[in-house]
């Protein structure tokens, strides 16, 4: 709801600051944004009564004096003969119709109808549309305005029978569906009620007699229908939220009134249906039960103040029920009293009040943390997935309106989500994977209805270290890991390479098993080193290709080794992001070591191109061979 | 002259795998509630519509009951549970007051853009009790709020909607870098309907709630800008933590 900071100073005595009155709209519990001198309100749902000039000016009566001068046409409208039938009286408790002539159609508008559409920044269409919008916006009440000329005889309310082709007046061709809440001419849609209206009926720069519909639809009427239909409608909006029962008469005749400002008017008829009156709502004053549900005291006058400030009837001097206003149908027990009382006083005033809860720490969940500690020492990250795919099975559960249509059945094994984060890393350049979770999955009825499980997939090198770099990922060390959490190594598969889209060749192994068959053989692990929000701080990641480079040093003098590891761990350049001793030989025969260097380069701007690899590279080589005892074969 | 083998051999460096972040901050999280006296509870994630919606006091006609907003299955059978709530239904519908239950975990709307995803992770409390009041809440929310943001964090606290609390509030922390004020929980005291719901007396006994979404923790705490990243599975992501 976006609202001009001059049309509410139209009503405030002292002009409101638009930063003092956005904090004023946070403690009242509408979130806004300020862009100027336009204040964007986010108004939830069960606050339909906000979304206008009017509501927000309500809103403010505790913190500001409000004038409340609406004019409106106060003379008696003579009534209007229309063949109109409510079929739909539940849905439409009341609704009332106007038919207005004009003389001549206005060329110019009146400052207040002006300002609406300049300040902010709205299109016009034609007479009768904007002043329908501008009252709208200053009162949440929707109209709509048919062209007279272009109507039948008949005007009927009611749930299709039948579904039907309707062009709406943003000339989308819509196929509306039984049970629609429409207004026919007896025969044609004309009208889809409370959303939008028809194409054919709908009002042009040339109208001058105009039916206007003014009514009180039920929510439930309404809700869903623009999306459904793709609609954009401030009038659904609006009547969704619930809008004021007692509003109908009071816009049309404010409509009325600025009609009047802009033209002769030669014809005024007014047409009333009410099927169910409203009934005025009140409820128990409790204040006590209030204080209560709030923790603290509030004076007698400060309650019924800020009620009565609200709209609420509440007297000062007697214990009787406070009168709800009708604009309020979000009110209905002492819960609801409370929040309004709060949200006056602030939130942020409330004393906070010790609490102890009486009850002793537990300490649960501990099984399967500490399988993920156990994982993690293993050299396993842990992942998570979405549930959806499109692997269909005998037991998979169809979701009725997925995402995307290609995964539209929840997952009934870990595989899948798996081999796709191995085929993610490999194309990745990484070559050393080892990936598990651990998720509910969900099938059709029987054993598989739920279940718990753990799956895990490995590929490729065991470690970046020269004992385990040349060694990879076989069925004994999958054992090897599984020794620790279960008897059973039946749990191994072999994973086809077909399965996989990516380059790398190394044999894929996969296990999952119920997370209750897990008999745990270590001890109890802390998890603290893998739970550490101090020391650890996101980095961005590159999304350029990774380069390495490979160096063999030859160590003739054992003195000296330290010092080359030194100097190669201390190297540092930004796009040098890994660096491991892939190789280490000893050859205690000729009194030499090998050692296989590799160093990883990514940039986060680009690629890297052979040029500036070799400048590092060639640096590195040269602070090593200034080593007494170490020589670079070939170098 | 002969080398000295324990001078030489370098050390053999075992890389260490990660637990998710969502995981670690769900633990963090958790681990400081059961430390109020709060108990784990656990339900499923696929849920009945009275369940999900009806016994917390969201209507028919609400807008998340909607076919845009929430994944039905099996020709609308059961839908993928919204919130946490539904699990502490369950349980409130097994245990007699006075209790205090946190559930936690998967949850999923329909959704996919860059801050929305279809899933996340709630973290949600209950307590139940005579004499639960706002004033109460108010405490134990900064209470947690500073054991998991530290003590200096500045809080804000705005009322909201919530079907199933009222009053209800959401609660901002002040992110002093940019002075900008950040939403991170929803909470309120449970609407008297939805205890009634639950067979217990709404005269005799209140509760206070909250939930927090456990992505948003996880990306403030660790400074990860893009929502998205949590479930791509990246080595390079996975790897930091």
């Amino acid at each position: 709801m976006k609202i001009h900071i001059n049309h509410l100073n139209n009503f405030i005595n002292n002009r409101l600051n638009i930063n003092d009155l956005s904090k004023v709209l946070f403690q009242l519990g509408h979130e806004n944004e300020i862009d100027e001198d336009i204040i964007d309100i986010d108004i939830t749902p069960n606050r339909g009564d906000c979304l206008s000039l009017n509501g927000i000016k309500r809103e403010l009566t505790n913190f500001y004096k409000i004038k409340d001068d609406l004019k409106i046409y106060e003379k008696e409208i003579k009534e209007l003969k229309l063949d109109f039938t409510n079929e739909a009286k539940e849905d439409c408790p009341h609704i009332l119709f106007l038919l207005i002539e004009i003389e001549d159609i206005p060329l110019e508008y009146m400052p207040c109808l002006e300002n609406y559409f300049k300040d902010l920044s709205i299109k016009k269409n034609n007479f009768f549309t904007d002043v329908s919008n501008y009252i709208s916006y200053e009162l949440g009440q929707p109209t709509h305005c048919y062209d007279f000329e272009k109507m039948g005889k008949r005007l009927v309310l009611e749930r299709a029978k039948k579904e039907s082709n309707f062009k709406a007046l943003t000339n989308q061709e819509i196929s509306l569906k039984q049970n629609d809440l429409v207004f026919t001419d007896g025969n044609e849609v004309i009208n889809l009620a409370g959303v939008m209206g028809g194409r054919s009926t709908s009002c042009d720069t040339n109208s001058k007699k105009v039916l206007i519909e003014c009514a009180f639809f039920q929510p439930e009427a309404i809700i869903g229908k623009s999306i459904k239909y793709d609609l954009n409608s401030e009038a659904a909006y609006k009547f969704e939220r619930g809008v004021d029962p007692l509003m109908t008469e009071i816009a049309l005749r404010r409509f009325i009134h600025i009609i009047e400002e802009h033209s002769k008017i030669k014809k005024l008829s007014i047409f009333k249906n009410i099927s169910f009156p409203y009934q005025a709502k009140s409820i128990e004053k409790d204040k006590s039960r209030v204080e209560d549900i709030l923790g603290f005291k509030i004076e007698n006058n400060k309650f019924d103040e800020i009620l009565n400030n609200l709209g609420f009837v509440a007297s000062f001097d007697s214990a009787n029920d406070i009168l709800i206003p009708s604009f309020r149908s979000d009110i209905v027990d002492q819960n609801h009293i409370a929040e309004e009382i709060a949200r006056i006083i602030g939130y942020d005033n409330i004393p906070p009040e010790d609490v102890k809860i009486p009850f002793n720490p537990t300490g649960s969940l501990k099984r399967e943390e500490n399988l993920k500690v156990y994982l993690a020492d293993n050299g396993f990250n842990e992942v998570i997935n979405y549930p959806f795919t499109s692997e269909e099975t005998q037991n998979s559960i169809c979701i009725d309106n997925p995402l995307d249509s290609n995964k539209a059945f929840l997952r009934t094994s870990l595989l899948h989500s798996l081999i796709n984060n191995l085929e993610y890393n490999e194309r990745r350049q990484k070559d050393s994977i080892k990936l598990f979770e651990i998720s509910n999955l969900y099938g059709l009825e029987g054993s598989q209805n739920q279940s718990r499980k753990i799956g895990m997939i490995a590929s490729g090198r065991i470690d970046h270290n020269y004992r385990d770099f040349n060694r990879f990922i076989d069925r004994d060390h999958m054992i090897k890991v599984l020794s620790g959490i279960t008897d059973h190594d039946f749990y191994i598969q072999d994973i086809s390479r077909s399965l996989v889209d990516s380059k790398s060749k190394t044999k894929i192994y996969y296990a999952e098993f119920n997370i209750e068959d897990i008999n745990f053989k270590v001890k109890n692990k802390s998890i603290d080193k893998y739970v550490n929000f101090e020391e650890t701080t996101f980095k961005e990641i590159s999304e350029y290709p990774r380069i390495y480079r490979d160096l063999s040093f030859l160590v003739k003098d054992p003195s000296s080794i330290e010092t080359l590891f030194k100097t190669l761990e201390s190297f540092e350049e930004d796009i040098l992001i890994e660096r491991f001793i892939f190789d280490f030989y000893q050859d205690a025969k000729k009194n030499i070591i090998k050692i296989g260097y590799r160093f990883i380069f990514q940039s986060k701007e680009k690629t890297l191109t052979d040029l500036e690899v070799d400048k590092v590279i060639n640096a590195i080589v040269k602070s090593s061979l200034t080593i007494d005892g170490i020589e670079i074969p070939g170098i | 002259m002969s080398f000295d083998k324990e001078i030489i051999h370098p050390e053999i460096l075992k890389k260490f795998g990660t637990i998710h972040p969502i995981s670690s901050t769900l633990i963090h999280i958790t681990s400081i509630l059961e430390s109020y006296g709060f108990s784990p509870i656990f339900g499923p994630e696929l849920e009945t519509e009275e369940f999900n919606f009806d016994m917390l006091n969201i209507k028919e006609s609400h807008p998340a009951r909607q076919m845009h907003d929430t994944f039905y299955v099996n020709n609308k059978s059961k839908v993928l549970r919204t919130h946490t709530s539904p699990v502490q239904i369950r349980s409130m519908l097994d245990n007699d007051p006075p209790f205090a239950f946190i559930s936690g975990g998967k949850v999923y709307r329909k959704d996919d853009d860059s801050t929305h995803l279809p899933m996340f992770h709630q973290i949600e409390g209950i307590y139940v009790n005579e004499n639960v009041n706002f004033a109460q809440l108010k405490h134990l929310i900064f209470s947690i709020t500073q054991s998991i943001f530290g003590k200096d964090i500045e809080l804000r606290f705005r009322p909201s909607f919530f079907p199933f609390t009222e009053p209800s509030a959401e609660v901002d922390i002040l992110f002093s870098e940019k002075n900008e004020w950040l939403e991170i929980l929803g909470c309120g005291i449970v609407n008297p309907k939805v205890l009634e719901n639950c067979n217990i007396d709404s005269k005799q006994y209140k509760g206070l709630a909250f939930g927090l979404g456990v992505e948003r923790i996880a990306m403030l705490k660790y400074g990860i800008p893009d929502i998205r990243e949590f479930y791509k599975s990246n080595l390079d992501f996975l790897n930091q933590f």
